[in-house]
């Protein structure tokens, strides 16, 4: 009541209420700074300032690409999944020049040759044997040091006779060099030196210095990759059991449903290829 | 005593608007700038706003922050921060909803605040104690008073002007909000009953899209308005700053009163016999006692 | 940034994936010939000769779960005559007979009778149509993917729930995909979204101004999507309704091909036909009611409203900037003369004026 004061200073509430005052007023203000100087609703003050950056940035390449992957969505009935792709880094060495669609020449093959890159990488092919080392193969994930699975592709599921959809989508077979009791990894990463090297002057070499570099690369790799039927039959390369692969399903990759596919294409190899 | 008083009277009749001392019957005389002597409870000394008007600011107040948070979300729908407080409000369709029955409360408020008004309005003319200067409607009085504090803003003046219950600026404010209700209203009963009100405009197709037009134009007025001007009046501004209670007590300290309410003090010096001790105790304390009558 | 392009737009597109899968019902498709066992990769594809990126993954546990499970690869793909085949060079035409004898009817099914509707409507592409025009119509795949079935709101009841009760009396497989056939239909005018029908018809077509204006469409056409979404049926949408127009509840009947411009007779937006396809939503439409501007934009063929919308603006920014240099003067005059932001020990004003006194 009026006279002399009760109090002469605020409760400490106070501070709480005006800190909520505070921000709303903050966040009113950020949004009106947005709307006059980015906002399509607003005066857009500095909107072409940033089409001017970008107009910088553009690249047709680019733009073409993502027109062409749209158009292709829809030219794709059955509902493409896009599934998560690795960090860059974490490729082989390999992809720093081919796609992840690597076979090309082959007309008949191509595509079931790419199809394989999802279940092993590109040495478990293509890898030339070091003499005095046995190659044993494994489970490989770049993103994980001992990958537990269940691995795509090794078990069905018994009601539908689909194959088991997995968490893990990154693991794939790979090459290990064997000595002794020590496993020494036969993939070369990105992040090795030598592509280190290579992609920071790749630009300043001349076309040919870039072919003999690639011959370089090369070396340690075999154009031909094996034969469906190095794998694909019983006793094969790859040890289907140790890899966790199930009864049923190591029956069908050992006898690949379709006899006749396999025959017909024993001879298939990439010929071309390194030429 | 009674010859200070008849002293009091005599000087009452040379007093202008401009002048330093104010003679108040029974106190003395105050200095214009006492406001910088006295001593204020934060929460409020001397009444301002009956419990009526503090139950209306409360309903209104939380009944906007609804309004302005899931309509500016749907008006700027593309927007990401849309998404997310739409999303604490459960959704657009019952951001929607939540939208209409905060509308509902709004409109309440709005009738209950008319309804006070006038009957408040019309006891005071029954009981002929009707005063238009202590009422929001404007004078001219106002104008000058605006171009007067403008003055004392830049040094111009010594002090500010003496002004009644509502300065110019709550008279601004107030009449903005008048306005500004009846068209969110009327534009939002278009907008929410198209079929019935297609019926009743004489022109659907323009009136609708005038509709539109207002309904989110007078929100994006009204929240900006708020929360720039109405916000940095009552939280930011020194002596305000970080809060002044008045919303929720109904109540005005006492600097603040003297300060841009010299007009309507006087009143309660009048009204309120513990007010007019208080003021005879500080004039005391702070030497003014004697000057008044000494001029 | 880069982080969140590597990590969790992946991620979201594996959540989809998952979602899907755990969706529905794990079932099997109808492939007899065994093309899923090379198509179920989902590396299976190449780069094409024109350097386009072709992917041939059919995900098997999707295709199990649309409405096209039950049809034979090679009822839609006739061009595969063996195995391992040659690559494709044919299109899929949706008008073919398939092999399924739907219930209560003689015939094979077939895709014929909503072709023809389709065939009557603005989308068809007719012969005097330029080259590029002929390209931009939408032909059946580009709007539909192989449906996936969705289900039914289980507010009541849940999905297994009801089957439970089939069950009791019916073979389990059979009754199940006759309960989803029925009621993946049940949920919306489409069984796509409001957002995902929007989308769909703006991306790359609708939205694409330029394009457009290319084919001559009218001016109304020409901003439909602008105008779309400055409407209330369009923002609420854009805010994830469910409940709300979407660009088929509006410009189709429920045979959702029938699109045609406003001025033909058949068009659901053609005034003589208006009334019946608002009342969808709107119960109480009325002659005058009709008359409102769906797709609205204010622009200077509305002089009224043109300047209206100005001078508004100008207001609210004389208003607020006003406003902020009345407070500001304010601050500043009334802290020169001594005062402090808070009030503490009763007062505010416990500095000293810095105004020379006036005498």
């Amino acid at each position: 009541m009026p006279g002399e004061p009760k109090r002469l200073d605020h409760p400490k509430i106070v501070l709480l209420i005006a800190f909520v005052f505070i921000i709303i007023t903050l966040a009113v203000l950020g949004a009106v700074l947005y709307h006059l100087t980015f906002s399509h609703h607003g005066p857009a003050i500095l909107v072409p300032f940033q089409k001017k950056m970008e107009e910088k940035k553009r690249s047709a390449i680019l733009e073409d690409v993502k027109r062409q992957e749209e158009y292709e969505k829809h030219r794709h009935f059955h509902n493409v999944v896009e599934y998560p792709t690795l960090p860059g880094k974490e490729l082989t060495v390999c992809f720093i020049c081919h796609s992840d669609y690597p076979h090309s020449k082959n007309k008949k093959v191509r595509a079931l040759l790419n199809m394989h890159t999802q279940f092993f990488v590109c040495e478990t092919c293509h890898i030339q044997e070091k003499k005095g080392y046995e190659i044993v193969y494994k489970w490989y994930n770049p993103l994980e040091k001992e990958p537990k699975g269940p691995f795509f592709g090794t078990s069905y599921d018994p009601e539908t006779g689909n194959l088991v959809p997995v968490k893990d989508q990154f693991s794939r077979i790979a090459p290990y060099f064997k000595s002794g009791d020590t496993l020494l990894s036969a993939i070369q990463h990105q992040e090795s030196d030598l592509a280190q090297d290579y992609m920071r002057v790749r630009d300043q070499l001349t076309p040919v210095q870039r072919e003999n570099v690639k011959k370089k690369f090369h070396v340690s790799t075999k154009p031909k990759g094996h034969e469906c039927k190095v794998c694909h039959s019983k006793k094969g390369l790859l040890d289907f059991r140790k890899l966790g692969f199930a009864e049923n399903r190591i029956v069908d990759l050992e006898q690949l449903n379709i006899a006749g596919m396999i025959t017909k294409y024993e001879k298939f190899y990439i010929p071309n290829l390194f030429k | 005593m009674s010859t200070s008083a008849e002293n009091i009277e005599t000087m009452g009749d040379e007093e202008t608007a401009e002048s330093y001392y104010t003679h108040v019957e029974g106190v003395g005389a105050i200095p214009r700038d006492i406001y910088k002597h006295v001593k204020s409870d934060p929460l409020g000394d001397l009444p301002r706003y009956s419990i009526h008007i503090v139950i209306q600011h409360f309903l209104t107040f939380v009944a906007f922050l609804i309004l302005a948070a899931t309509g500016l979300s749907l008006h700027f729908s593309d927007l990401w921060w849309a998404r997310q407080i739409t999303f604490l409000f459960g959704g657009t369709d019952n951001a929607r909803l939540v939208h209409k029955m905060a509308a509902a409360v709004m409109v309440a408020a709005s009738i209950y605040h008319l309804l006070t008004i006038i009957g408040g309005t019309l006891h005071k003319v029954m009981k002929k104690q009707f005063d238009i200067k202590k009422t929001q409607i404007p004078r001219l009085k106002d104008l000058h008073d605006l171009v007067h504090d403008i003055k004392y803003f830049f040094g111009r003046e010594q002090f500010r002007p003496k002004m009644e219950k509502f300065m110019y600026k709550q008279k601004l404010h107030y009449l903005a909000i008048l306005w500004g209700t009846f068209v969110l209203i009327s534009a939002g009963i278009t907008l929410l009953f198209p079929e019935m009100m297609a019926t009743i405009w004489p022109n659907p197709a323009f009136f609708q899209d005038l509709a539109r037009l207002m309904h989110a134009d007078e929100a994006i007025m009204a929240i900006t308005v708020i929360v720039f001007w109405h916000w940095s009046n009552v939280h930011v501004v020194p002596g305000r700053f970080p809060l002044q209670w008045t919303f929720l007590t109904g109540k005005i300290t006492r600097e603040h009163q003297i300060e841009e309410h010299f007009l309507e003090y006087l009143n309660n010096l009048k009204e309120i016999p513990e007010e007019r001790e208080y003021m005879k105790k500080i004039l005391k304390e702070k030497g003014f006692e004697s000057k008044g009558g000494d001029l | 940034m880069k982080l969140s392009k590597i990590f969790i737009k992946p991620s979201l597109y594996f959540l989809m994936l998952l979602m899907v899968l755990s969706f529905g019902f794990r079932a099997e498709a109808a492939d007899k010939e065994n093309c899923l066992m090379c198509h179920k990769y989902r590396q299976l594809g190449r780069i094409d000769e024109q350097g386009r990126k072709k992917n041939y993954n059919v995900n098997e546990n999707i295709y199990a779960n649309t409405v096209h499970r039950n049809v034979p690869c090679r009822d839609c793909h006739t061009y595969i005559t063996r195995l391992p085949h040659d690559p494709v060079t044919e299109e899929v035409s949706c008008a073919n007979e398939c092999h399924i004898k739907p219930p209560f009817a003689k015939e094979n099914f077939s895709h014929r009778k909503i072709i023809n509707i389709y065939n009557k409507s603005v989308h068809a592409i007719k012969e005097n149509d330029s080259p590029d025009l002929k390209l931009a119509k939408p032909y059946c795949k580009y709007c539909h993917l192989n449906p996936i079935y969705t289900r039914v709101s289980e507010k009541r009841i849940s999905y297994e729930k009801t089957l439970a009760r089939c069950f009791n009396c019916h073979e389990k497989k059979g009754v199940t995909q006759a309960y989803k056939h029925v009621t993946h239909r049940l949920a919306h005018k489409t069984s796509r979204s409001p957002q995902e029908i929007v989308q769909l018809c703006s991306k790359n077509c609708h939205e694409d101004v330029e394009k457009m204006k290319k084919f001559n469409v009218s001016k109304e056409s020409v901003e439909a999507v602008e105008t779309y979404n400055e409407s209330i049926h369009g923002k609420a949408v854009a805010l994830g309704s469910q409940q709300t127009a979407d660009c088929i509840s509006c410009h189709a009947t429920s045979a959702i091909h029938d699109i045609y411009k406003k001025d033909n007779q058949k068009a659901t937006i053609n005034p003589a036909n208006r009334a019946k396809i608002c009342r969808q939503c709107h119960r109480k439409v009325n002659e005058r009611f009709i008359q409102i501007d769906v797709h609205s934009s204010i622009n200077n063929k509305k002089p009224i409203l043109f300047f209206m919308n100005l001078g508004l603006r100008g207001a609210l920014y004389s208003t607020i900037f006003g406003l902020m240099f009345l407070a500001l003067i304010e601050t500043i005059g009334r802290k020169r003369d001594g005062i402090k932001w808070q009030i503490k020990g009763g007062t505010t004003w416990r500095g000293k004026s810095k105004r020379e006194p006036k005498n």
